[in-house]
């Protein structure tokens, strides 16, 4: 690892000073679970460290009746794990960061560092994208809103602007008769890179027979996480049944645009949203609909 | 340019000057003469290097000493009160959960802190949270049989 | 006959407080005075001579005190071939070769040194076939092989990529399979791996102006480092000395002579005789430390409809990279095997150790027989399906006996493979089927321990009856240790608690071959039971003074000595005047020393020999999966290991050295494989080579069989390797069973599980 300036912040103001000061030289030190082992390699070599945990309010999860949830961008992913609120409406979240890396990973990365480090596979992505997420991003002149799935911009790229950083992202609250799962496959049983992650949120019409709203979100199969957009259409408005999530899971895997890396080969990641799809709607409809079998 | 740093390091303040990129795993073994925290991977991928930070299992080789300034930390020579072990010192022996025994630091830790947060966890909550703890020996059936048989006794 | 109830029982290590409460000294912990840290540049190239390394900038960067280069290793070493040089000065032979060693005030230092070396090369055509490497005409990775010196049981062919070749020819081979039913011809493979011992190789080198060095080392072999390094640096023996650190784990990895070389050289070049430490990376632990084998397995098998195994022809490549380390040891031990534990009256077996341009292959837990077991165990499988047979009845009808004779001629004694696998089989409630896209399967171990080897112990007893046992037998890990301070306290009739086990020091302890092959119980084990005997003889000579009685009339136990017959509580040790100062009585130092004297050695053509190995282990295992036949993934739902050890000294030690062994076992079997990028491994981190987590080990029921060896301490024979090997095969059976698709290749990963599926157009066979 090579030199560089350490400064820990105690406002934001201080910290887009020191941005705007050190331009492309900087980077923001949320957890470091990433940021570290990229310096250590010397993929990345800031002159300066700032580090926000100083900085009040960013790491609060707060809830609020009409917005929804209001997750702190340092909120710690062990937090997000085992928060009875975030595990009671919004579980899938809580899902999500139960299978990122390991129990001394999750107790000090944050849920902003995993967006910002913007990893094709991370793993809190698909679960955020599914559930209508949406990122706010600050700067000195002030905050602008991002829904999440643009927030990354390539593989390992997102989308802040120079001097920007994020500071939190809202989740509104699903609305009811919705049900949500998120799968994620590995080879490992833990400690382990998404081979291939899906994230389903289903919502049904009152009488639980159609599909209101469904939103599919893939991981570690492109060059950004990204929505199953196909797959959501066709779903929308029609009647669930056995044929029908069946070929939603075909067009989530048609949609997806996975690579061959040393992991899986790109035919075997395909398959595996095909199968994930069809495993995370079924449950969730089962769930949603308790005692129905489903034809 | 070296930051001067104040922390709590097992119950006692220390003050130290440090470069910012020396890793908290460097700082208590070379600076403090800690060895008992072990570094496998410096990659934060083993779990050897686990010490306690506030009280919650991190990766050392993955935190900065500059970043723990104010904080505390707990090594494995922080665990026992003089010759008095702690329980799951004690059981971890017992039970057999100790080959080689380069793994057993950051076990033990982590075990602390789960027990701290969940003092009668399943068996599948022990593997969840050792899971980061590699262990090539094998040991991982005796870790959780010593780890449970101290919960058992939490009421 | 033990009396005392201390062998057999689950005494607890006698070295983890200090491991528990980080207090136990690893390598990597030692701090001296004025130590420097050593860095170490490595070749970037495959294969390539090395012209020229320019080093003038880096040894003027302050605060490096010393550069070694080739030029300063103008010979080789190498335990079983002498084919290596600490830095290269012909050629280098594998990325990550070392070509260079800085020693300086502190690692970064030594790091910006290695930017400021120039290495001019002139690339070489690499070869990283070893199938390609053997034929005639290849590119040849030692030119000079045919000069090396070589242990005169291994068969290096001059003038080739060949190493060595271990051959068995018995019976007639064609004959046998003219005489069989059912034939069958397979290949199988292995891939390279890693063994992961968590703390790296690490050692320290210290020269002193009278020309003696010190070597802290974390080793299995101190005494193969002392001689190998005497002879190296042309030093007389007793001027090398080598201390053990606490090890952090070994698996083979840490057997002969590893990263000391690259530290000495540095070592001997400082005017002011600081010592230099050799700390590797995990990177260099995965692309420029030591491997096991990739192995290629052509078998072909003949067997009868009734049963009878009639034939085998193997032929088994072991590619042991760039240069030999342990390779040859891999193959003859795996060769010596090449049945697995079953009777072959027909045997035509090749197998041949072969250089490429790769990362060194040397000894893993197993030494080639978990790769044989993979390719033997999963043939009888297929041969017991080829004639209608269950696959545990099929094993049982060829299993070994006492009495039978091996591949490689010796009368086999203390054999109990049979109750093995009864026992495994029973205990998963063989042949009971579990159900849609579960299976069970079977894999069995069968090997030698390194003979002739020999141990030697020395046992010193105090004034107060507290003994030191001093043995050059490394506690890696496996709780030698322990057992040797329970073997010391039957013998001696003392309580296991007064009984210090002494950690290696060449100064101090004496004579071992080696802590491998699974032979420290039975040799050492050995050693210090003669030891302790001999103490014991002297300690009633002067009791005999004492009580006045002849020495043949006392006995001890519980740290008390008694007149025999007598009633009353006896007298306790301390209460023995051994006249360290003043007084009656002598110093009582208890020597032992244990070898196997007869041992014959295998004919080179035949591999026959009468003597060949002292003791075999055997063992079953027997798994039950679950494959989920969407994704490919298997379940491991459970682990029955039986194993036969001779003899149980400490059950809690033996648990755990098979709950370990499999736990390894399952990520080789479905986890584990350096993945290679022109011949080097680019899975260089925990993350992308993953071996098992707690969440991935299975439940494992161990089982010990004990088949008595009638020379082993108390009946003992080993248990160090063999839970390593029958688990692939295990888990290979299972998933057949369950879901009718045979992976021959290791990893078994859920895709190539999913694609042999597809393949076969679906669901359950």
């Amino acid at each position: 690892m090579k030199n560089f300036e350490y400064r820990k912040v105690s406002t934001l103001e201080e910290a887009f000073h020191l941005l705007e000061m050190h331009g492309e030289g900087a980077s923001i030190l949320a957890g470091g679970t990433d940021l570290l082992v990229k310096m250590r390699h010397e993929t990345l070599d800031p002159e300066i460290l700032i580090d926000l945990k100083g900085v009040p309010g960013l790491d609060e999860i707060r809830y609020e009746a009409p917005t929804g949830l209001r997750l702190g961008a340092l909120t710690l992913i062990h937090a997000l794990e085992t928060s009875p609120l975030v595990k009671e409406k919004f579980g899938i979240v809580s899902q999500a960061a139960s299978s990122l890396g390991s129990y001394q990973t999750r107790c000090r990365a944050t849920l902003g560092g995993n967006l910002c480090n913007a990893s094709p596979a991370a793993d809190m992505v698909p679960a955020l994208i599914s559930l209508g997420a949406k990122a706010k991003l600050s700067c000195k002149s002030g905050d602008r809103f991002l829904p999440l799935e643009d927030f990354f911009s390539g593989p390992g790229r997102n989308s802040l602007r120079p001097g920007e950083i994020l500071i939190d992202i809202q989740v509104p609250d699903p609305s009811a008769l919705t049900g949500f799962h998120y799968t994620k496959h590995s080879i490992r049983k833990a400690m382990d890179l998404a081979v291939a992650g899906v994230a389903v949120v289903l919502s049904l019409d009152p009488g639980k027979d159609r599909c209101s709203d469904a939103k599919i979100a893939l991981g570690a199969v492109g060059p950004v996480p990204m929505r199953a957009l196909g797959a959501e259409n066709f779903l929308r408005g029609e009647k669930l049944g056995e044929k029908m999530i069946a070929q939603a899971a075909l067009l989530s895997s048609e949609e997806a645009q996975p690579i061959t890396d040393i992991r899986a080969s790109s035919e075997y990641r395909r398959e595996m949203i095909r199968v994930l799809t069809y495993r995370a709607l079924k449950k969730v409809l089962e769930n949603l609909r308790p005692g129905r079998t489903i034809q | 340019m070296k930051h001067p740093i104040r922390l709590s390091v097992n119950g006692e303040s220390c003050e130290f000057p440090v470069e910012p990129k020396k890793t908290l795993l460097d700082f208590l073994r070379e600076d403090l003469g800690l060895t008992g925290t072990k570094k496998g991977c410096d990659n934060g991928e083993c779990g050897a290097c686990t010490v306690l930070l506030n009280g919650r299992p991190v990766n050392a080789c993955l935190v900065l000493a500059v970043e723990t300034d104010g904080q505390e930390v707990l090594t494995i020579e922080g665990l026992a009160d003089g010759p008095r072990l702690h329980p799951l010192q004690q059981a971890f022996i017992q039970q057999g959960a100790v080959q080689c025994g380069y793994c057993s630091p950051g076990m033990i830790l982590t075990a602390k802190a789960l027990l701290d947060e969940n003092p009668r966890p399943t068996e599948m909550e022990v593997k969840k949270a050792i899971a980061g703890n590699l262990c090539r020996c094998g040991t991982y059936s005796k870790v959780v049989k010593a780890v449970l048989s101290v919960a058992k006794k939490n009421i | 006959m033990e009396s005392s109830g201390i062998i057999g029982s689950s005494v607890p290590r006698i070295d983890a407080v200090e491991k528990v409460t980080g207090r136990a000294v690893y390598g990597p912990d030692l701090k001296l005075p004025g130590m420097l840290y050593a860095k170490v540049l490595r070749s970037p190239l495959p294969h390539a001579r090395v012209l020229n390394v320019d080093t003038g900038r880096a040894e003027r960067l302050p605060g490096v005190k010393a550069v070694a280069t080739g030029k300063d290793c103008l010979s080789r070493y190498g335990l079983v071939i002498q084919d290596q040089s600490p830095y290269a000065f012909d050629k280098v032979r594998y990325i990550g070769d070392p070509v260079a060693g800085v020693a300086a005030i502190d690692a970064d230092t030594a790091e910006e040194a290695l930017k400021l070396i120039r290495v001019d090369y002139e690339e070489l055509p690499p070869v990283f076939d070893p199938i390609q490497a053997m034929e005639p005409g290849s590119q040849l990775v030692h030119e000079d092989l045919e000069s090396y010196w070589c242990v005169p049981i291994f068969f290096p062919k001059a003038g080739t990529n060949i190493c060595n070749h271990f051959k068995i020819r018995k019976g007639d081979v064609e004959e046998g399979f003219r005489r069989s039913d059912f034939i069958t011809e397979n290949t199988f493979t292995t891939p390279m791996i890693q063994h992961c011992h968590l703390e790296p190789h690490a050692c320290i080198a210290k020269f002193e102006p009278s020309g003696k060095v010190t070597i802290w080392s974390s080793t299995q072999h101190p005494y193969s480092v002392r001689r190998e390094m005497a002879r190296f640096l042309n030093l007389p023996i007793n001027r090398v000395r080598v201390i053990v650190t606490c090890v952090g784990g070994g698996f083979g990895a840490k057997v002969l002579v590893k990263v000391e070389p690259l530290g000495l050289i540095l070592a001997s070049k400082l005017k002011n005789f600081q010592p230099v430490m050799v700390l590797l990376t995990r990177e260099e632990e995965f692309f420029a430390s030591v491997v096991r084998h990739p192995t290629l397995t052509t078998i072909k098998t003949g067997v009868r409809k009734d049963g009878t195994l009639m034939a085998l022809q193997t032929r088994m490549i072991f590619d042991t990279g760039a240069y030999a380390d342990a390779g040859p040891v891999v193959s003859r031990s795996s060769g010596m095997a090449i049945t697995g534990p079953y009777r072959v009256p027909n045997i035509q077996s090749d197998s041949i150790s072969v250089y490429t341009n790769k990362p060194i292959a040397g000894a893993f837990r197993g030494f080639g027989v978990p790769q044989l077991s993979w390719a033997m165990d999963s043939t009888m499988d297929i041969l017991a399906e080829g004639i209608g047979m269950d696959p545990v009845e099929f094993r049982l009808k060829n299993a070994l006996e006492e009495g039978d004779i091996s591949a490689t001629g010796q009368v086999l004694h203390s054999v109990g493979i049979k109750e093995c696998i009864r026992k495994a089989a029973d205990a998963i409630e063989w042949p009971q089927k579990p159900g849609e896209y579960r299976g069970k399967g079977i894999g069995t171990l069968y090997k030698m321990t390194q003979t002739p080897s020999s141990s030697s112990a020395f046992v010193k007893m105090s004034e107060d009856g507290s003994v030191e046992v001093l043995c050059s037998t490394v506690d890696i890990g496996q709780g030698s240790n322990t057992v040797f301070a329970q073997i010391a306290a039957e013998e001696l009739g003392v309580e296991v608690k007064s009984v210090q086990v002494v950690s290696p020091d060449t100064n101090m302890t004496p004579f071992d071959h080696g802590t491998a092959s699974s032979r420290s119980t039975f040799h050492m084990g050995n050693a210090v039971k003669l030891a302790a005997a001999d103490a014991k003889k002297q300690l009633f000579e002067v009791a005999a003074g004492f009580f006045e009685v002849r020495p043949e009339d006392l006995e001890s136990r519980g740290g008390r000595i008694f007149v025999k017959g007598s009633k009353g509580p006896g007298t306790p040790i301390s209460g023995i005047p051994m006249g360290i100062t003043y007084g009656k009585g002598k110093p009582i130092i208890g020597r032992g020393t244990f070898s196997v004297p007869d041992a014959t050695p295998l004919d080179q053509e035949t591999g026959q020999g009468a003597y060949p190995s002292i003791f075999w282990l055997y063992g079953a295992q027997c798994a039950e999966v679950e494959v989920d036949p969407e994704t490919g993934k298997v379940e491991i739902l459970r682990i029955t290991a039986a194993h036969d050890l001779g003899r149980v000294i400490n059950p809690l030690n033996c648990e755990q050295q098979v709950e370990g062994a499999v736990v390894t076992g399952t990520g080789i079997a479905l986890l584990e494989e350096l993945v290679l990028q022109n011949g080097t491994p680019v899975n260089r981190n925990f993350r992308d080579y993953r071996i098992p987590t707690a969440m991935d080990a299975p439940e494992v029921t161990s089982i010990f069989v004990e088949a008595n060896h009638k020379d082993g301490p108390f009946g003992a024979k080993g248990v160090g390797e063999p839970a390593l090997a029958p688990t692939a095969p295990a888990i290979g059976n299972a998933i057949y069973n369950a879901v009718g698709v045979r992976i021959k290749d290791l990893p078994i990963t859920p895709e190539k599980i999913l694609k042999a599926l597809k393949e076969k157009g679906g669901r359950k066979k």
